[in-house]
């Protein structure tokens, strides 16, 4: 009976989860009449949004000089790529 | 205190190494100070972890977390206190590729979801961990060994990730550890903001035994909330947890949207006693609910109120914290 609810319980948020197919709007971009170009903060802050906050809200403040061993540092926790790592540091350090 | 020394020494000595590059060593954490009252017991803890984060170029990274506190707690004749100290990872990772990254040393040991990514005081919306916190994570949620992680096949829209392990038995004082072997996968789809996964560890020493896990994280894109869930099961029992949220607030919220509300359920139903599980005797549930409240510059309020039910040893459980999300550089020259 504990197992049924479980399996239960697992599919509802399953099926739950993979029917919401419309990513959040991002909150800094403005609004355009065509889509705003693909550029690498904009990616950064989409990671940001999908990877690092699942677990912790940003800092008030980051030093640019914390955020590459920040980034390397969540690149083995959060299975970042390299190339996420540079995205994310443009975004959270965008004079580095 | 010999080995302790030797440890920092070796830190600042990779500390050293680094000064210069890119790459800048990172003292980081949470500190803060936590107040309970369970059952009508009070007590009160001032905390701090630090992390340390060492860059050694691109491909290896030295990583370590302390936590230290102090228990302060009532006693008929008024107070008394006790200190304690750990040392919950402290591993050397070269990061191979996407598909791999290995860590030697000690780490927290990849079970679930709770103690590897939820655990730090800042981060945890509950002080309390949950009840089922000791299955697949004997005996001290930390390793001594060997790990690989990575993701074994993905792109943006989803991703297979894992985690792999072997600990070897210890009793040195802050190294202690269980000889246990296991692992961790789960399926991670980023833009609709959900993983599921299951965890498996082999207990091999004294009573062989078999833990088992279930996780999902989900945060639907287009609704402001947050919902977390394990469930777990060794010979001791089986039991879970359900953790739900709003959103975490980014740090341009308004004054209103820094509020967070918080509940958690969770139910233990036991089956063999074994001694030392750190489980509960008998079959326990509880029941959550509070909030936290982000200030600036890293401050965060949190408390909560929570029901167990435990037959006789039904209770109530308050806790009030403020903690603080440590980050700063080690110095070095300007690049």
């Amino acid at each position: 009976m504990k197992l049924r609810l479980t399996l239960v319980f697992a599919v509802a948020i399953i099926t739950g989860a993979l029917g919401q197919s419309k990513p959040a709007p991002s909150t800094s971009t403005q609004k355009h009449d065509t889509p705003p170009p693909k550029d690498a903060s904009a990616t950064g802050e989409q990671l940001y949004r999908e990877h690092c906050a699942r677990c912790h809200r940003p800092p008030d403040e980051i030093s640019p000089n914390a955020v590459r061993a920040v980034l390397q540092h969540m690149r083995v926790r959060a299975n970042l790529r390299a190339q996420d790592e540079q995205a994310l540091l443009k975004y959270l350090a965008p004079g580095r | 205190m010999t080995r302790a020394l030797q440890l920092c020494a070796f830190m600042v000595c990779a500390a050293l190494f680094t000064y210069g590059q890119a790459s800048r060593p990172v003292i980081s954490g949470g500190a803060g100070f936590i107040a309970t009252s369970d059952g009508g017991n009070s007590s009160y803890q001032p905390v701090i972890a630090p992390v340390a984060a060492i860059p050694l170029g691109d491909k290896f990274l030295i990583e370590a977390r302390g936590d230290v506190r102090e228990f302060i707690f009532e006693t008929l004749s008024g107070h008394d206190h006790q200190f304690f100290g750990s040392l919950e990872y402290l591993q050397l990772d070269y990061i191979a590729n996407r598909k791999m990254t290995i860590t030697v040393g000690r780490f927290l040991t990849p079970f679930g979801i709770y103690n590897e990514r939820i655990t730090p005081i800042w981060i945890r919306n509950f002080q309390d961990a949950p009840i089922i916190f000791p299955i697949g994570t004997r005996t001290t949620g930390s390793s001594d060994g060997a790990m690989v992680r990575g993701v074994i096949a993905g792109n943006d829209a989803a991703q297979w990730n894992y985690a792999a392990y072997f600990s070897a038995s210890s009793n040195v004082e802050q190294f202690v550890s269980g000889r246990a072997a296991g692992f961790r996968t789960g399926l991670f789809f980023p833009h609709h903001g959900f993983e599921a996964g299951v965890s498996y560890q082999r207990f091999l020493q004294d009573q062989h035994v078999n833990a088992t896990g279930l996780y999902a994280v989900w945060q639907p894109p287009t609704v402001p909330i947050e919902v977390r869930s394990e469930f777990a099961h060794s010979p001791s029992g089986q039991g879970y947890w359900i953790e739900g949220a709003s959103r975490v607030p980014d740090s341009q919220a308004s004054l209103i949207k820094r509020l967070q509300p918080i509940a958690r359920f969770q139910q233990f139903f036991r089956d063999q006693f074994i001694p030392e599980d750190s489980l509960p005797g008998r079959d326990t549930s509880r029941f959550d609910a509070g909030f936290n409240y982000y200030l600036p510059s890293n401050v965060r309020v949190n408390a909560s109120y929570g029901r167990v039910f435990s037959g006789p040893d039904d209770r109530n459980v308050w806790n009030v914290a403020v903690t603080y999300r440590i980050l700063f550089p080690i110095s070095g020259r300007s690049q």
